[in-house]
This record gives C-alpha cells, structure tokens and sequence, in this order.
C-alpha cells in the first residue's frame, strides 16, 4: 500500500481573523492608556512636570552632581590641588571658594594633603599631581616675596619684582578665576536651588573679572529659582552699592533681604547670624552716609544682638548720637 | 600601484608578512638576533591590523567632536575658559587610549589560536615567548602612534585656546602615559593567555586598571585604618600593585603646572619597565605550559 506524498492540509487562518486580533489589541491598548495616564500624570514620581531635559534625565540625581561639579569649582580654585574623599578634610562648613566670595578673604585652614608622605610610593606620586596650596590669582612658588604678609618696601631687591613679572606672564596670570565658571554653571544648571553657586559665581564675576552685567543676571536667575532668598539678594544689594554706586536701590534690596531673612531664618546657624550682621551693617553705612542717623543707630542696635565685637558697635552708636545732636543743634 | 592594490594595501600579505617571520628574511638587518627580528616582524602586523580596524577612528574622531563641542559653549561671554576644555580631552584622550590597548591587546593571541594561523606561526622558528613579546611589543607601537596622534590634537587645542604650548610637559604625559600603557598591555597579554575569551579578559583588565587608576593612591591611608592583619595585607597589595595612576599628569597638564623633573620622569619609565617585564615574563612562562589546540 503506497503512502501519499501529499502533507495534510493546515487549517490556515483567514485573513479577517488576522485583522479581528489586531483590532481588538488596538481596543485593549487605548483602554488601557486612559486608565494609566491620569494615574500616570497624578503621581508623585512623575518628572513630566519639568521642561528641563537635565531634570527629567536624571531627577533628584543631578543635585548630587551639581554638588559634585560645585566641589570641582573649589579645586580648580586650588589649581587641581584638593583632597581625595580618603584625605581628612578641615573641618569647615564652606568651601574656600565660597568663603573667599563671602566676607571677604576668611582665614581657613589648608589642605590636609600637606601633611608628611607615608611610604616612598606616595612622596615618589607628589611629583606627578600639583603639591602646593596656591590659590587662582596666587603664585605657585614659594617665593617669599608672595607671603600675605609681605609688604613690598627697600628690602625687596629688583630681582623680587622682576619674579612678580615672570608669574603675571604664566599661564596663571590674572583672571585665572574665570575658569571657576564653567564647574558653577554646571552646577546651577543641575540644581537650581543651591544659593552658594549664585552667589560664588557672582562674586567672582564682579569683583575679579569685571562682569557686572553677568552677575546681576546670574543673581536674578538664582532669584527666580528661589524668590526672596535673602543670600541673593544680600549680593545683589553689593552689585549696586559697589558697582552701580546706587546706595537707594541697594538700600531696598538690602531691606527686601532682611525682611526675608527674619521670614525663612533664624539665630541658630552662624552663616545666618553673619548675613544678618552684614546686613544691617551695610545698611548702617548707607543710613549714616545719608545723614539718616536715627535710621544708623537703629541698624546697629540690632546688630548688637549678634555681633561679638560689642565694644567697637556702641563707639560706633555713641559717634553717630553725637553727630545726630551736633545736627539738631 | 593599480588603484585596487592602494586600496587593499594594509591587507595583510602571507607571503611578504607573515612567511618571512623565523626565516631571516624580515625587515631588520641580518645582523640584529634572529628573535628580535621575529618579535619585530609579529609587531608589525599588529599595527597593520590597528590601521585597518577602526576603533581608533572611531574613537578619535569622538574625542575630537566632543571636546570642540565643549569648547563652543560659552560661560557668562568669557571666551578664555580653556582649562574644562583640557580636562575633557585628556580624560577622553585616556579612556580611548585605555580602551585601543586593552581591546587590541586581549584578541591578539587568542583570534591567532581560533582562526589556527597561531600553528603556522608556531611551526616556523618562532618560539612561543617570541609571539608573546611580539604580540606585546606590536600593541605597545601601535598604542604608541594612537597616543602621540590624540596628544598632537590636545597641544593644538591648547595652543589655539590657551596660547600656551606647554611642550615639554606634554612630551613627559605622552611618555609616561605610553609606559603605563605598555604595563596595561602586559597585563592583557597575561589575561590572554590565562582567562577563556577576549571578552571576559576585557572587562577584567578594564575593572583591575580603573581600580588601580582610581583607589591606588589611597590604599595606603584605608589600610593604616584597619585592624592587624587587614592592614598588614592591604598594605603589602598596595606595595605589590603597579601604581598605574604615577603617569596620570593630567592635573599638572591642565593646571599649567610646567613638567616634572627629568630623573623623576625616568624613574617613572623604570618602575614601569619592571613591572611590564615582570608581566610579560609571567605571560611566556604561562604560553610555555598551555596547550594551542
């Protein structure tokens, strides 16, 4: 009996049935979307809100980058001279590039990484990365003639001077600070709410590089992020006191900032107490510059709270109540 | 030549390239020692494979687009910000270079074992220490010529943005970061012949380098932390590894810190020298023992 060649016949599916399955996974799709997306857009985790590609990407995430890139402003400050997180840091609450943009130039403890090398590997890998605390703007030499306490005078030789020459035509010359900028936009852009990298960036902006302009807008793109903060508007108060010499607007940006100040801070942490004496301090100035002496006194009467150097503040108080009665008289 | 033969010219040719290996008829003198002339001969094919690859194009041309991209943003209209832009090209110019050694360096001896072209090798005078240190020495050139191309672009990159050539001390990074990666590629060469697949010899090399280019530094102050006999052991690692991260000059580089002392950057090439003999001389006695088939 022969067997046939022939394969059974398949049952073939016909082509509506095709096109049945594929709209009914249609139908399920779309019943699906509209129970998941009001879900979707309700939910707390949801990055849609943003229009910042950065902060969709990465989310909470970029604050630590901008932290990270913050950081990398203060080495670059330190010409790549900075301690590893296996290094002790000095215990301060602020970096030196912040510190140094604050109050002036702070008194802060150097690098650890001074400190004697312990076996030959790691005296042998000085060599190879920078080894000396300079700062940017400072020679990297140990020159005496760089001391902060040198004053140049007839001891100095000729020589010392023509040493100065030689630094201001390497490449770390001045307005070596513009290269902070790059790390600080990054980390404004990544964290838009941290009020150091404004105000870093602003100080060095205006007071080292002449770039008022971009300072002022730089604080004012702070303050959009974060409307009222009194550390922003402190350094914008300045811009116009120091640059624009605009002692009213100043004056009402000043008194903007102190009110924020007592809204959102309080006596507890030292960096508040020190925006708080600054304040009133230059608000002080501004009062007795403008014979407004009850204005001044008042100031410094509540300066007094917070200040530790009583003495010098009721001397001050005491001179402007005498200048105050000398102009009634 | 016909235009067919320009084209094909990096294709490797059995007969001028690969014959001549043991049989004393390779490019060197006949005065140099016949292994020499044979580690020379298996060295020149490596680079004749990295040309016509093209990782290294790939790469480069990577490097060089990213950094011109980073270098047109501008930061608050100052147009003389340039040492980001150096840190970003040194770091790329590092991981490419890092990635062409490592990669080249763990296919060579196993594609020449799976493709059985290691047979006719072997078959001629050469001995199996010779393909090794060829192989070696082939990958360490070919590394070379890539490094002293990426370095050429960074010094023109400095030049244009920073006006400063810094010559010197760009010829010392080259130098040493060409010594750290000969110790890289002894190390490859050893994971050839020790680990199964180029791939799983990549991304053990690739995971040793980094830890040692990341935490090297730092073992010594973790260890002095630790209780005996942690410390003691940790301690003696940190001695025994090489500490690849002596030839990073990238900080000095971007910093403008000027060069090293020269008897600092030759002590440098001799503790890189050690350490790479002391590899190489592991990976032959390891080829000596291992069975090709």
């Amino acid at each position: 009996m022969g067997e046939s060649n022939e394969d059974p016949p398949t049952a073939r599916p016909r082509w509506w049935a095709h096109l049945l399955a594929f709209l009914f996974l249609l139908a399920l799709a779309l019943c699906l979307v509209t129970w998941l997306e009001p879900w979707f857009q309700a939910w707390a985790g949801s990055r849609t809100g943003s229009a910042n590609m950065l902060s969709v990407a990465l989310g909470d995430s970029r604050r630590l980058f901008a932290k990270h890139f913050y950081v990398k402003a203060d080495a670059y400050f330190h010409s790549g001279y900075y301690p590893s997180i296996f290094d002790e840091r000095p215990d301060e609450d602020k970096l030196h590039v912040a510190a140094n943009a604050g109050a002036g130039h702070e008194e802060h403890q150097d690098l650890p990484h001074s400190d004697k090398p312990k076996d030959w590997i790691a005296r042998f890998s000085r060599h190879f990365c920078p080894s000396v605390h300079t700062h940017l703007g400072d020679a990297k030499c140990n020159h005496p003639h760089h001391d902060h306490d040198h004053e140049c005078g007839p001891d100095c030789k000729h020589d010392d001077h023509d040493h100065d020459h030689d630094h201001a035509s390497e490449a770390g010359g001045p307005r070596d600070e513009r290269e902070l900028l790059p790390w600080l936009k990054l980390a404004a852009t990544l964290d838009p709410e941290h009020p150091d990298t404004y105000v870093t960036a602003a100080f060095w902006l205006r007071s080292k590089l002449g770039k008022i302009n971009e300072a002022e807008q730089f604080l004012r793109e702070g303050l959009r992020h974060l409307p009222g903060e009194p550390d922003l508007l402190f350094e914008l108060g300045r811009i116009y006191r120091e640059n624009h010499k605009n002692n009213d607007r100043a004056r009402a940006i000043w008194e903007a900032a102190l009110v924020n100040w007592k809204k959102q801070r309080s006596f507890d942490e030292p960096s508040d107490r020190l925006l708080y004496a600054q304040l009133h301090v230059n608000l002080a100035q501004i009062a007795q510059e403008s014979k407004d002496f009850p204005k001044a006194i008042e100031h410094l009467s509540e300066l007094l709270r917070v200040t530790p150097n009583k003495d010098a503040i009721h001397k001050w108080i005491q001179e402007l109540s005498a200048r105050e009665n000398a102009t009634v008289r | 030549m016909s235009a067919a033969a320009k084209r094909f010219r990096t294709i490797i040719d059995f007969r001028r390239e690969i014959a001549p290996i043991g049989s004393g008829l390779a490019g060197l003198t006949a005065a140099a020692p016949s292994a020499l002339r044979n580690i020379h001969a298996i060295g020149g094919i490596v680079i004749k494979e990295l040309c016509r690859r093209k990782d290294f194009y790939v790469l480069f041309v990577l490097t060089a687009l990213i950094t011109a991209l980073m270098g047109s943003v501008s930061f608050f209209n100052e147009v003389k910000v340039v040492r980001y832009v150096k840190e970003i090209c040194l770091l790329l110019i590092w991981i490419s270079s890092l990635v062409i050694a490592i990669t080249t360096a763990a296919r060579q001896i196993p594609f020449e074992r799976e493709n059985r072209t290691l047979f006719p090798l072997l078959a001629k005078p050469v001995t199996r220490g010779q393909v090794a240190l060829g192989k070696f020495w082939g990958c360490w050139l070919a590394t070379g010529l890539a490094l002293f191309v990426f370095y050429l672009f960074f010094i023109v990159v400095s030049a244009t943005r920073d006006h400063d050539l810094a010559l010197v001390a760009s010829l010392q990074a080259l130098t040493l970061h060409w010594c750290m990666l000969g110790v890289v590629i002894a190390i490859t060469v050893l994971g050839s012949l020790v680990f199964a697949a180029p791939s799983s010899n990549n991304t053990i090399t690739i995971v040793v380098v980094a830890g040692i280019l990341l935490l090297g530094r730092h073992l010594n102050k973790v260890a002095l932390r630790l209780d005996e006999p942690l410390q003691s052991i940790l301690y003696s690692i940190y001695y025994i590894i090489p500490h690849l991260e002596l030839y990073d000059m990238r900080d000095l580089l971007i910093h403008s810190w000027g060069s090293i002392p020269w008897l600092v950057w030759l002590g440098a090439i001799a503790y890189a020298i050690v350490y790479a003999v002391l590899f190489l001389f592991a990976a032959c006695l390891v080829f000596q023992r291992k069975p090709v088939n």
